[in-house]
């Protein structure tokens, strides 16, 4: 019987899919268009006006701006040499997609090319922020689409920028344990955790991430699904995870018999493990600044322009020796940091590209949508668009 | 002989070609010429974008509400205001064809048509359609098979339009609309693997629903 209204249930749908459209009476489609037509330039004529006047809007606030920019250049200067925050920090601030909470002990946020800060209560979040628990401390992150990340002690993240046309979140850990819980966050929007060797993305679901050293002493991921479902990706497969799943990168590797680091040399150079703080040195100060595993380049005394030419710079180096790793992490600091940036077109497409190589095609895709949504005529727009519609390759 | 040297040469001046007055499509606009006349802010556009699309839009409602009902023509205009403001709002990636953007677009339109034709009456229940049981009362066997067909129909729309709405969209883009997996995840703006799994959990769920209500039906009769 069940079987039976499946083909019943599928025969329907094929009923819709195949119905003969009758042909309309030519006077009344001849109506409608008009009706239609009319309507449509009103509409058109509405959009054209609200266009030119954000057009307007815009160029006032431009000529504005140029206007306040020395006052405000002087201001920065000023405000950054009293508080030691770089004046790019109150910029990156106005689009705070998040906000930071301590719970307990010792929180370190280091934002732009500025050095870390302790945090004392709560702070906005920005992308391309850095925020790091030192070993007794604990914080919370409350995603602008309501998603919360506990963050353990030991912990450090980064800030992914939000992909606006596709409203989707992301942060980056490079180490430690987050406890994620995200709401249900309608059709079209996800929360993605980005490890060095994995990806998580979900909705609806409550989830906990761990980033340590294995018994090699590699970075690991492990996953455990508390509720709901888990998208899970790594080494370019996918695997759904249900409530009560638990998965380990570290085991998944293991069960690959035929694939050894040798089978991709460029691509998962960021599993290597981040060189160990030194003997002694305690664990909330690090020897090497890290995000996403990769050390920064020094960017603290250059200018915004010249720290943007040489996070693009170092990416293009990075690829060019095959660690598509480093290259993307150096890619996401310049996005993050500099969102306007001149080189946003060129870091996107560079984006997409490391990611398919590195076998992450979900995000690879994901990305090229974002650039598609972003420059629609794009340089890059063909291959973008061949990457969308044909994921799998 | 005059008029046969004009029908001579009428003859080899004037031609029948294959696509007789659809000669036309030879300039006809691509998708990406239209949307940068639109962006320019040209007006004919309107009518341009109406000519193109009001194929697919009528097909899908159709489909979709299985007539055209009292209400078709404020789904049609509605469909593509939904369409012009997603252009305007820069919504449409271009990753797909415009037709395909419409496609979609449309579908979320009959969806909401039908939960609202939902809401007004309770289209499931067959006791309370004194049209269809006046028809089954007085009708022969094939004309009965006929309407028992319709009824089926009609109960799965219901039912679809009681579904959620990623699924449904899902659902609709797929097995009615006859699209790509790869094509429904750039439209829906979800991974491949996301519309996949939109695409079984929609047809699984309609499938316990049709069921169901198959159930309580046959309870129903035996009382």
């Amino acid at each position: 019987m069940s079987a039976r209204r499946a083909t019943t249930t599928q025969d329907l749908l094929q009923q819709m899919s195949s119905a003969v459209i009758p042909v309309e009476d030519a006077e009344r489609a001849a109506s409608r268009r008009e009706q239609v037509v009319s309507r449509l330039e009103a509409l058109h004529d509405e959009i054209d006006e609200r266009r030119q006047r954000a057009q307007v809007r815009t160029r006032r606030v431009a000529m504005l701006a140029v206007a306040a920019l020395p006052i405000l250049a002087v201001g920065g200067y000023t405000l950054a040499r009293h508080s030691g925050a770089a004046p790019a920090a109150h910029v990156a601030e106005q689009a705070a997609p998040a906000e930071l909470s301590v719970r307990a002990g010792s929180v370190l946020l280091a934002r732009g090319s500025a050095s870390e800060r302790p945090v004392r209560s709560a702070e906005r979040l920005a992308a391309g922020d850095r925020v790091r628990t030192g070993a007794d401390g604990r914080a919370g992150v409350h995603m602008h689409s309501g998603t919360d990340v506990e963050m353990s002690p030991v912990t450090e993240l980064t800030m992914g920028d939000e992909v606006a046309g596709w409203r989707s979140e992301r942060v980056d850990l490079a180490r430690g344990r987050l406890d994620v819980a995200v709401p249900e966050l309608g059709s079209g929007r996800s929360f993605e955790v980005a490890t060095p060797d994995a990806s998580v993305e979900a909705q609806g679901s409550h989830f906990t991430v761990i980033v340590k050293p294995g018994a090699d002493g590699k970075l690991e991921t492990r996953v455990v699904v508390r509720d709901g479902k888990a998208l899970l990706e790594s080494h370019g497969s996918q695997t759904q995870l249900g409530a009560g799943a638990r998965w380990s990168s570290g085991a998944a590797q293991q069960a690959k018999p035929a694939a050894p680091a040798a089978a991709n040399p460029a691509g998962r150079s960021a599993a290597k493990a981040p060189p160990k703080p030194a003997a002694g040195t305690s664990p909330t100060t690090p020897a090497v600044k890290t995000t996403g595993g990769t050390k920064l380049p020094d960017v603290s005394s250059a200018s915004s322009l010249a720290d943007q030419n040489r996070l693009f710079q170092a990416a293009m180096d990075a690829r060019r020796r095959g660690d598509d790793t480093r290259a993307l992490a150096l890619l996401n600091q310049l996005l993050g940091r500099y969102p306007g940036s001149p080189l946003e077109q060129d870091a996107r497409v560079e984006r997409f590209r490391a990611l398919k190589r590195l076998g992450r095609n979900d995000a690879a895709t994901r990305a090229a949508r974002r650039y598609l949504a972003n420059h629609p005529e794009g340089f890059a727009r063909d291959e973008a668009r061949q990457m969308a519609l044909s994921p799998g390759n | 002989m005059a008029d046969s040297a004009s029908q001579k040469k009428s003859s080899s001046w004037l031609r029948v070609l294959p696509g007789g007055a659809a000669g036309s499509k030879a300039h006809r606009a691509s998708d990406e010429e239209l949307i940068e006349a639109f962006e320019r802010g040209n007006r004919a556009v309107a009518e341009q974008l109406y000519d193109r699309l009001i194929g697919v839009v009528d097909g899908t409602l159709y489909r979709v509400l299985g007539c055209r009902g009292h209400d078709h023509d404020d789904l049609v205009q509605s469909a593509f205001e939904q369409i012009m403001i997603t252009l305007a709002r820069k919504r449409f990636a271009r990753a797909c064809s415009l037709s395909a953007w419409a496609s979609t677009v449309t579908a979320h339109v009959a969806l909401n048509s039908l939960r609202s034709r939902r809401r007004e009456r309770n289209v499931v229940d067959r006791a309370r359609d004194p049209e269809l049981a006046t028809q089954r009362a007085h009708s022969s066997e094939d004309v009965e098979r006929q309407a028992g067909a319709r009824e089926e129909l009609t109960r799965l729309r219901a039912h679809l339009a009681e579904l959620g709405s990623a699924k449904a969209t899902t659902l609709l883009l797929h097995d009615v609309l006859g699209h790509e997996l790869a094509e429904i995840s750039v439209l829906t703006g979800v991974s491949v693997a996301a519309a996949q799994s939109r695409l079984v959990r929609g047809r699984k769920e309609l499938h316990r629903r049709m069921s169901q209500d198959a159930a309580d039906a046959g309870r129903k009769g035996k009382a």
